[in-house]
């Protein structure tokens, strides 16, 4: 039960950051997702026992579970350092204000339907490097 | 056979380098193996026509039940000598046609060998997933022979609208084959033909078939790209658009009107769109003024006069049908290259500019007259075989039957109309026209015309060949006492009298010509096909650009939110109506659980609400090892260990980047309102995980059945007192390999993001002016080259002067 909530809670904070617009929010939110799904995976584990998988073993708790969420903290760890790497070019190049404006996306931007752009269908350049921030669109 | 079909495109794949050094010699090249194919089949035709079929199979993927099986029988005899014969001869009468180093010839060698060879297979395959694979090559072959260089808009639009019509009747007839494959649990035809399957699903499959045998036979209402493809250069439009391509509809019709016997839509759609391709099609041809669309409507209507006999499933229109197929083939690929010839000498061909060129190309004259005749159906050529056994399937029937004759003999007396206009428009001295100039065509333009033209009249005189392959063909329908056999005289009966009505009505309509035309200038016509798929293409692309606009908001937050929502409407509504009661409800397993829950409890809403990145990442620090105990009291001491290790890794990575990057986050929410709508989803989403971890804790009361084995065998199988790291280094060794090369591939990333920003760093500061520069190393670098050279303001970075930029100046 308290493992329930803990889940619950991480997930809903995850999802929650995840929706916000800054870079560095939005990978902390994946983090947390992160942690939610890796607690689910152990308390789905049958029968409910305590005891490592370590031979002598009288009442082993499931270890398949707990191989996929090693796997899985490895896997997290390497995305949330290349999520930080990314968020780090990114939050520098809009810093410099420099962002090359790439041909192809800038024919897919203006041939797309005007009222159709995104919700804030703005251009990058436009305000980047005010802030000094990391903001997605 | 197989070997037939590989070589034509092996020599295809060959033939771009011939070609680009000689137009000619690639012709020539590509004609060999169209020849090759139809000598080996006309050395079977004895053996084949004696009711010996010759099959050819290779399981490719026999697990899947996938294999490729050709079959040569009589219909595939006939389609066969058709598709090889008139291939060869328009190979080689392209080389006249295009001239030596045509760009357009270059292009059209490779390709059109290419589409000899999936025709040839098209025509040959006995598996329906195999007719779909080579109907499909052969749309493409004809998009990029329409197409040529698309430098033209009316190229690119026409070679678009002949792909887009029959890919998707291909895409339709696909799902018919598969109705029609899954309800004989077979997909061979020879199969379906033995046994037919029957049931409520025939019918649909039917109807899907012919959707697909119509768009590919240019049938009513998808009879428009025909027309249009007519931007091909000639031999392609005689070769895929008159003798070829345009038959795989009405083939695949004669292949599977066995399989549909027992389904009346068949016969009844069939001569319905038929009937009204023919005439319709036929009334367009008598006003057009461009010979070659002329004959394109001509083709229409033709195709759609087969249709009708092939679609009937009698014996006798299995008969008229297959001879029908044989001299269209000849005659429409013969007149074509006259009018090739035609527009190659005199530079037009429309009617109103030609002019006497009947006395100037009088060789030309003698190859299209039989061609014509043929057309017309006049004694003794293929063409009036056919139209009499045509007449002949439905004049001994109801009401039905007779309409359908009756719209016949129409069709009929337009095609005799417009086969008349066609001589009159190329030849015939016309008043008030000056005579058209032209030269006189060689041997290699004119023979290639010649073959088929004198073909169908040969082949009309020794009607006994053809009545042998039709009756081959036929003899899956029941014959009756009398069956019917092809021959140029049957006596004076009813047949006749309609080929009489036809041939009179038809030159009374070409002498009628003008005031008929004015007529037509005065209806209206409210259906117009081609502006039907331009307005549903049209329509297409603003339904397109209207859902992407909507679907693509370039929003994050928008995109995770549907996702989510998803998730809860789906997986929601399962677990709510799920039968797992929640049996074990305990607060805690162990009381340590509890603070630790707490724990993590605080530094979530910390970080949900910290204003300082650093706050919030060692809030994600204190959550991280907080997880790790959970792992500790849950009996997973490796997790944990990983866990600690982990996090503390991340947390470094963290602080790395947060150097960079203002001390606060940024607080400008552009929309406020929607703040409480992301909130929603997220509590959603949260309860939904917290519901589910309840139900799948309590899910399995055993552990599962490869848990156990794992456990029971980690000692002695993998030497392993730990059973988890059993499964992870050996067990399961594999997922970690991939485990590794993600975080390998990750690592790669990570490195390149890092030493980009380093490098273009290094650049900016560097930004002295490098003529500048360069100056002052010259009257530096004689002497002291290796010597400690001027310290310059900015690069700092080496006293020495000696950064690689530098370097690359030197030399």
């Amino acid at each position: 039960m308290s493992d329930a909530i803990a889940t619950g809670m991480l997930a809903a904070a995850g999802i929650y950051l995840l929706m916000q617009r800054g870079f560095v929010r939005a990978v902390i939110g994946f983090l947390l997702l992160q942690h939610a799904v890796n607690l689910l995976l152990i308390t789905a584990r049958a029968p409910q026992r305590d005891e490592a998988p370590i031979v002598p073993l009288n009442t082993p708790s499931d270890p398949l579970g707990q191989a996929f969420v090693l796997t899985a903290i490895v896997i997290g760890l390497g995305s949330v350092l290349f999520l930080l790497a990314v968020a780090l070019r990114y939050s520098r190049l809009r810093n410099a204000a420099v962002v090359e404006q790439h041909p192809p996306d800038s024919a897919a931007r203006s041939s797309r339907d005007p009222g159709a752009t995104g919700a804030d269908g703005r251009d990058d350049r436009a305000d980047g490097g005010t802030q000094g921030g990391d903001e997605l669109p | 056979m197989l070997a037939l079909v590989v070589s034509h495109l092996l020599v295809a794949l060959a033939l771009p380098w011939v070609a680009a050094r000689n137009t000619r010699a690639a012709f020539t090249v590509a004609a060999l193996p169209p020849a090759a194919a139809l000598v080996w089949t006309l050395g079977h035709a004895g053996a084949v026509l004696g009711g010996q079929e010759i099959v050819e199979s290779l399981a490719w993927a026999p697990r899947l039940g996938l294999e490729i099986t050709f079959r040569l029988d009589p219909l595939a005899l006939l389609m066969t000598v058709l598709v090889s014969g008139i291939g060869v001869l328009v190979l080689l009468y392209c080389p006249g046609y295009f001239g030596p180093g045509s760009a357009d010839g270059r292009r059209s060698a490779p390709l059109l060998l290419a589409f000899a060879g999936v025709m040839l297979g098209l025509v040959l395959a006995d598996d329906l997933l195999l007719v779909y694979v080579f109907w499909e090559l052969t749309t493409i072959c004809s998009f990029l022979l329409v197409g040529q260089s698309g430098i033209s808009r009316e190229q690119r639009r026409s070679a678009m609208q002949a792909l887009v019509v029959t890919i998707f009747g291909g895409l339709v007839m696909l799902l018919g084959f598969v109705v029609l494959g899954e309800a004989a649990g077979t997909y061979r035809i020879s199969e379906l033909v033995a046994d037919p399957p029957g049931g409520g699903a025939m019918a649909a499959a039917a109807v899907l078939i012919l959707i697909g045998a119509f768009t590919k036979s240019a049938q009513l209402p998808f009879h428009n790209w025909l027309p249009a493809a007519m931007v091909a250069p000639t031999p392609v439009s005689a070769y895929l658009h008159a003798a070829s391509m345009v038959k795989a509809g009405v083939f695949l019709v004669a292949r599977l009107t066995p399989v549909f016997a027992g389904v009346v839509a068949w016969p009844v759609l069939t001569a319905v769109f038929g009937l009204l391709t023919m005439i319709v099609a036929g009334w367009r041809a008598l006003h057009e003024y461009d010979l070659k669309i002329l004959l394109a409507y001509g083709t229409v209507s033709q195709l759609g006069f087969v249709m009708v006999l092939v679609g009937a499933g009698t014996h006798t229109g299995a008969v008229a049908g297959t001879a029908m197929l044989l001299a269209h083939g000849l005659f429409k690929s013969a007149l074509f290259l006259v009018v090739g010839i035609v527009d190659h000498e005199a530079g037009s061909r429309d009617i109103r500019e030609l002019s006497g060129l009947g006395r100037r190309l009088p060789w030309l004259v003698v190859i299209a007259v039989p061609a014509a005749a043929s057309m017309a159906g006049l004694p003794p050529t293929l063409g009036f075989l056919g139209k009499e056994a045509a007449f002949e399937v439905f004049l001994h029937g109801g009401a039905g039957q007779a309409a359908i004759a009756a719209g016949l003999v129409l069709g009929s007396v337009f095609t005799v109309g417009y086969s008349a206009r066609l001589l009159w428009g190329a030849f015939a001295n016309k008043p008030g026209i000056p005579a058209t100039a032209a030269h006189a065509p060689g041997a290699g333009l004119l023979l290639p015309a010649a073959v088929p033209a004198l073909a169908g009249v040969v082949l009309g005189v020794v009607y006994p060949a053809v009545d042998e392959l039709s009756a081959a063909y036929a003899a899956v329908f029941e014959a009756g006492t009398d069956p019917y056999h092809l021959a140029l005289w049957h006596g004076l009966n009813l047949a006749l009298l309609c080929s009489l009505i036809a041939l009179a009505g038809g030159l009374v309509v070409h002498a009628a010509r003008t005031p008929i035309t004015r007529v037509r200038g005065r209806l209206v016509n409210p259906l117009n096909a081609q502006r039907a798929y331009e307005r549903s293409m049209a329509l297409l692309e603003r339904v397109a650009v209207g859902v992407t606009g909507r679907v693509q908001a370039g929003s994050l937050p928008t995109y995770l939110g549907i996702i989510l929502l998803t998730v809860l409407a789906v997986s929601g509504t399962a677990l709510l109506t799920r039968s797992t009661p929640i049996e074990q409800f305990r607060a805690w397993d162990r009381i340590l659980q509890v603070p630790l829950a707490i724990a993590i409890l605080i530094a979530v809403a910390g970080v949900v609400r910290a204003r300082r990145r650093l706050t919030a990442v060692l809030l994600v620090g204190v959550i991280g090892y907080g997880i790790g105990g959970i792992f500790i009291i849950d009996g997973a001491p490796d997790l944990a260990l990983t866990q600690f290790l982990v996090e503390t890794l991340t947390l470094v990575a963290f602080v790395f980047v947060l150097r960079r990057l203002p001390v606060r986050f940024t607080q400008s929410d552009p929309a406020p309102g929607l703040r409480w709508v992301k909130m929603l989803i997220a509590v959603g989403g949260g309860v939904f995980m917290a519901f589910a971890s309840m139900i799948f804790s309590s899910a399995r009361q055993t552990p599962s059945g490869v848990s156990e084995q794992y456990i029971a065998r980690a000692e002695q199988g993998a030497g392993a007192t730990n059973v988890v790291n059993a499964i992870i280094v050996d067990f399961r060794a594999f997922d970690t390999i991939g485990e590794i090369s993600v975080l390998a591939v990750a690592a790669t990333g990570v490195a390149s993001l890092i030493l980009t920003s380093r490098h273009e760093r290094r650049r900016r500061r560097g930004s002295l002016p490098i003529t500048e520069r360069s100056a002052a190393d010259e009257s530096a670098a004689p002497g002291n080259a290796g010597a400690a050279g001027p310290i310059r303001p900015g690069t700092g970075e080496d006293p020495q002067g000696r950064d690689p930029r530098q370097e690359e100046v030197r030399e």
